[in-house]
């Protein structure tokens, strides 16, 4: 199975590690005291393996989800030239990896230990149960089992479901990478007002009392820490929806 | 003003019995929820829902303490239609994410059928399809399973099957099993490919728009900054106001 860190690349957690490493400096700059600085500090190194994880999250469901769509159509184009569960399988094993290579492994293992078609599929669909998945799993168990004239267009219907999926998925998934940049540019844009608004506020000598001020500034930075964390929660939802699961 | 409302709750009181009776008439809107949610509800729904409106009604009694006798009047007043209208509106809303939910699982489950239709009638397909039919839908096609092994032929099963939810596209679908059980695969051919056209369409849009939801929670997010910023903004004006004032 492949290593899900390697999923992830370098620069990646550099970034994430960077703009924590820019809310620390902007503090810096801010003057807070070293309390609060201290407090900031602890609160970046807590919060960043989750922003690690979120990302880590994004790629391994990435990855799933283009192994399981290029699986699925394969399987049924190969099914589509020689209807058998059996060969396709064995067609599309080598270009899979992961727990989806040991699902199939499974399956191919239960049919040539003889076991009736339907068990090594349902096993499959416990792994899988997403609704193309069945729908693509029972026309080809119906086919192999009674034969039918039609199962071609059947084929054809789902594999035109795959490609509106992953055309879909795709479109939905840069949608929300752009949301995530775009609040992390809104968070930038209000420490960008708050230091602007802090410098002329000190240029002018009016103010003396500053405990209340630090404490905003300290509430402001933690918060901003917060939208981070949920801009990456945000790209952390599973790439195969629950709900259109069976 | 006092003693003509004391009478009006006394009198309300005495007819206490009559006028539960009166609140268990169900209105079309409820009885429509309760096709929707599938559900019959019972007399204790709505004893408990007079029965808070008669604790609330009490608050009346503060005229006699308060001199703001229209402030009262009105907050009873209000206080007896929201304990009134809530637990119907609770329902509606259920009843509406319902058929939000089915709109999005009809297309998915039409789908099972259109694949299952290669190679097995409709009321076989519609038999097999219960092995994996979404939750949501699992009441209504077991009842229309039941109807159709008994009569097969009839259209008013297929037409009233789900017609509580009020949507076309399941209709149309409906309509459209009931004619190819009847009129046989080949002239049914086109119609079978306009609806496949037809339910990749909802398919797709149901999947946007349940996504574009999910993006919707998270974008409120973004305002959060904007909100810290205005709050340092304000604390820093204070803290200017405070210097000025210490500084005489």
């Amino acid at each position: 199975m492949t290593d899900p860190i390697k999923c992830i690349k370098l620069s990646d957690i550099f970034i994430i590690l960077f703009q924590i490493l820019i809310i620390i400096l902007i503090a810096y700059s801010f003057r807070l005291p070293v309390n609060y600085i201290s407090l900031l500090v602890v609160l970046g190194l807590l919060i960043s393996p989750f922003f690690i994880q979120f990302r880590l999250s994004w790629s391994r469901e990435e990855r799933d989800f283009y192994q399981l769509t290029d699986f699925l159509q394969q399987f049924l184009v190969s099914f589509k030239q020689h209807p058998k569960i059996y060969s396709a399988l064995k067609e599309c094993l080598e270009n899979t990896d992961g727990e989806l290579r040991n699902q199939i492994s499974l399956w191919i293992k239960e049919i040539e230990n003889g076991g009736y078609p339907k068990q090594g599929a349902q096993k499959f669909l416990q792994y899988q149960s997403h609704f193309i998945v069945s729908n693509l799993i029972y026309l080809m168990l119906a086919v192999e089992n009674y034969g039918t004239f039609n199962y071609i267009e059947g084929l054809e219907i789902i594999q035109n479901d795959i490609e509106d999926w992953i055309e879909d998925t795709t479109l939905f998934k840069s949608e929300q990478s752009r949301t995530k940049n775009r609040i992390q540019i809104l968070a930038l844009f209000a420490c960008a007002i708050a230091w602007m608004s802090h410098n002329m506020l000190f240029q002018t000598d009016l103010i003396g009392t500053m405990n209340f001020y630090y404490f905003s500034l300290f509430v402001f930075l933690v918060l901003i820490l917060f939208t981070l964390f949920f801009s990456y929660k945000l790209i952390s939802v599973p790439w195969i929806v629950g709900s259109e699961k069976l | 003003m006092i003693v003509p409302i004391l009478v009006g709750l006394i009198v309300w009181v005495f007819f206490d019995h009559q006028l539960l009776e009166l609140s268990k008439i169900k209105t079309k809107k409820i009885q429509k929820i309760e096709q929707i949610l599938s559900v019959e509800l019972k007399d204790e729904w709505f004893t408990k829902r007079y029965k808070t409106i008669c604790i609330l009604r009490y608050l009346i009694l503060l005229i006699v303490f308060v001199n703001d006798k229209i402030l009262i009047i009105g907050l009873t007043l209000i206080s007896c239609l929201i304990a009134y209208f809530i637990p119907s509106l609770i329902l509606e809303r259920k009843a509406k994410l319902k058929i939000k939910s089915i709109r999005y699982h009809f297309p998915i489950y039409l789908r099972q059928i259109q694949v299952l239709l290669q190679n097995n009638t409709v009321v076989k397909s519609i038999e097999l399809s219960l092995e994996y039919v979404p939750d949501v839908l699992r009441n209504d096609i077991e009842k229309l399973n039941k109807k159709l092994k008994m009569e097969p032929n009839n259209m008013t099963h297929y037409v009233d099957s789900m017609k509580q939810y009020g949507l076309v596209e399941i209709q149309r679908s409906m309509k459209w099993l009931y004619r190819y059980q009847n009129f046989g695969y080949i002239d049914a051919y086109s119609q079978f490919n306009h609806m496949l056209v037809s339910t990749s369409k909802w398919l797709r849009q149901s999947r946007i728009e349940n996504k574009n939801d999910s993006i919707q929670v998270y974008q409120w997010m973004g305002m959060l900054p904007l909100v810290g910023v205005t709050f340092v903004f304000i604390s820093a004006m204070m803290s200017v106001v405070i210097s000025l004032f210490e500084r005489g």
